[in-house]
């Protein structure tokens, strides 16, 4: 076929061949494809020093991540708690689940896939965050009027909270076992094996953070702290030191606020370096499920954030 | 239920209530009554009444250990300096609120009463309502409240909580002529930056409402967006946009394996723009900008600001999309028309 063309016009069919298959041979190439297809998706995402990714778009204010079972969505809400929205942990853009929403919503796990579940409704709406599309209504948590409503289940036990009283309620199939913390505890966090309960007391600009032995039923002081969150292995929790609140107009902000770890085999404490050269409001830290990353929001900037975990013993 | 009540309500010859109306009023302007306490809180604010809720009492707990309608009326008194007309039981605070003219709304807001319905769950109102005293409110939508309990506790408690979840069954009492509660993004004055476009920068103000301004334009931008690659030379080349957001140095091998010598002056004109971001061949998020090394640590200094992915040295572009080959293929196409070889219109 080639041969049929004059010979003066044969270079240059080569090359316009050639201009046509280089870029289809470099995509077939293994990881280099992989990496190309995972740099489209980085479309928003803003790298900083020290390891620091803002995840959420600029000029949004966010809050509230939570990290999905498989590690790959976060879900956040809007100033105020107000709205719904999802974004890949992978940086991306940020896809609107509900803009109004104002109701509890969380993940669920369901065969190995991400569930959101939310809605205002004793019945919540299901979405599958990778297809968008709805699934079965979720079933509502459990609550009891005494016990509280439920916060973690694991290995046959589930466990409630009812910050009112400030009783955490372990039920299993030995019965049921109310454990007194103090009037009005609030936020607890059950460790992924159960052992341990993390919840705070006082206001959240004024908060002590204590750790509870479920076991022997044993409190300790952390020391001031807020909004505690486990690393995977249930043996370190991050968490929120509000250090500036600032009341202007009808309503008190965090001006700054930093993220420290909490070692329960060494019983220390350390800050976490939160990148930027600007004073954070670092709240609602959360851990990613592989334990590699820390993902928190920044209430002066509104943006979600996502830095590395710090690996056992530094800070 | 205990009640006072401090007026004068006998009833007086007018002769000698003319005599005494002077000492009357001055007693009026702040009436005298003995300080009734519940939980630890004495009712001493001056509302134009005294607070008329009963205290629970319990041998457990402590005579008058407290009541959450009790607390909810004396902040009421001491905050807005407003006597509320009723004293129910707390899950049917919103309405008698709503039917005396105060505003009801789901929104929470800082000096506002909480009233959360019969067994809410996040605020574990039990069988009667809970009601309370919010303190604060946080860009999340959480509270901070105070508040007392019938047969709970002692005294009064502080917490947390989050209103977000649990506003669709709560609803909050605001103060007489406030209408809508504004909320503090920020603390007027602050100036925020961040990076924007190519390198660039951009700022914003936060206002005196304590909400942020819009965000100035973008300044100071490079000409490319960092990690970007895109055609150069004459022989299939590539070059980087480093980290300052500037083209580097064009790499290229020709076909006769001989060493083009680097041209940053002559981009392709479609090249292909990679978002922001590196990342390492297995997928991983390299936060700093530079490739992780394999066990996650800091990668070596060796290797360029933009990532170890864009250092293309064989002469094809693995960054490039498809539309890279395409100025060769118009190049071509065009030299190929004006030679004319085959045309079928040429004289013989």
């Amino acid at each position: 076929m080639v041969r049929a063309l004059p010979a003066s016009v044969r270079p240059f069919l080569l090359v316009a061949l050639w201009a046509l298959w280089a870029p289809v041979a470099c995509e077939r190439g293994g990881g280099h494809g992989q990496t190309a297809e995972i740099q489209a998706g980085l479309g928003r995402s803003t790298t900083y020093e020290q390891g620091t990714i803002r995840l959420s778009p600029r000029g949004a204010f966010r809050v509230s991540p939570v990290v999905s079972p498989s590690g790959n969505w976060i879900a956040v809400a809007g100033f105020r708690g107000e709205g719904l929205f999802l974004i890949p942990v992978s940086g991306g853009k940020e896809r609107e689940v509900d803009r109004h929403l104002r109701g509890p919503w969380r993940w669920r796990e369901d065969g190995g896939r991400d569930v959101l579940c939310f809605g205002s409704g004793a019945e919540s709406e299901g979405l599958d965050p990778q297809t968008w599309e709805p699934l079965d209504p979720c079933a509502p948590l459990d609550y009891d009027p005494e016990w509280g409503h439920e916060v973690h289940r694991v290995k046959g036990r589930a466990f409630y909270s009812n910050s009112r009283l400030g009783t955490v309620t372990v039920v299993g199939p030995e019965g049921a076992r109310t454990v007194p913390l103090d009037p009005g505890a609030w936020g607890a966090r059950v460790s992924p094996d159960g052992r341990h309960v993390a919840y705070c007391f006082g206001t959240l600009a004024r908060s002590e953070l204590l750790l509870l032995d479920v076991a022997s039923g044993r409190t300790r002081v952390i020391g001031p702290g807020a909004r505690p969150s486990w690393f995977p292995d249930g043996e370190r929790l991050v968490y929120s030191v509000v250090g500036q609140v600032v009341t202007s107009g009808r309503s008190g902000i965090v001006a700054k606020a930093e993220l420290r770890v909490f070692d329960l085999r060494s019983g220390r404490s350390q800050p976490i370096s939160l990148g930027g050269s600007e004073p954070r409001a670092a709240l609602s830290a959360v851990v990613t499920p592989d334990g590699s990353r820390i993902v928190f929001a920044d209430w002066r900037s509104g943006g979600i954030f996502s830095i590395p975990a710090p690996l056992r013993g530094t800070p | 239920m205990r009640e006072r009540n401090a007026t004068f309500g006998s009833v007086v010859p007018l002769l000698v209530a003319a005599a005494l109306v002077p000492a009357f009023l001055v007693l009026s302007v702040r009436p005298a009554r003995a300080v009734y306490q519940c939980g630890g809180v004495q009712d001493t604010c001056n509302c134009g009444a005294n607070n008329f809720c009963i205290c629970c009492s319990n041998s457990s707990l402590g005579q008058d250990h407290g009541n959450c309608v009790w607390y909810a009326w004396h902040r009421a008194c001491c905050d807005w300096g407003v006597a509320l007309q009723w004293c129910t039981n707390a899950e049917t605070w919103d309405s008698y609120a709503q039917s005396n003219g105060y505003t009801l709304l789901t929104t929470p807001c800082e000096s506002t009463i909480f009233v959360c319905e019969v067994n809410t769950s996040h605020c574990n109102s039990g069988s009667y309502g809970h009601v309370g005293w919010v303190n604060a409110v946080y860009p999340d939508g959480s509270i901070d409240v105070q508040e007392q309990g019938c047969y709970s506790w002692y005294g009064v408690q502080s917490r947390n909580f989050n209103a977000a979840a649990a506003s669709p069954t709560m609803h909050f009492i605001y103060e007489p002529g406030v209408s809508s509660c504004q909320q503090c993004e920020c603390n007027p004055g602050d100036v925020q930056s961040d990076t924007c476009g190519n390198c660039g920068s951009s700022s914003r103000t936060c206002g005196g409402d304590c909400q942020w301004g819009a965000w100035s334009a973008c300044a100071g931008e490079g000409v490319c967006s960092q990690g970007a690659t895109q055609g150069c030379g004459s022989c299939g080349g590539t070059q980087t946009c480093q980290a300052d957001c500037q083209w580097g140095t064009c790499q290229e091998v020709c076909p006769d394996s001989a060493v083009v010598e680097p041209d940053a002056s002559t981009p392709a004109p479609d090249a292909a723009i990679s978002p922001d971001g590196a990342i390492s061949p297995d997928g991983a998020i390299s936060p700093d900008g530079a490739s992780p090394g394999p066990d996650g640590a800091a990668p070596p200094d060796a290797v360029p600001p933009g990532g170890p992915a864009e250092l293309v040295t064989g002469g094809c572009s693995c960054r490039s999309g498809r539309g890279e080959g395409l100025p060769w293929l118009l190049l071509a196409l065009l030299l190929l028309l004006r030679r004319r070889p085959w045309s079928a219109g040429a004289p013989g």
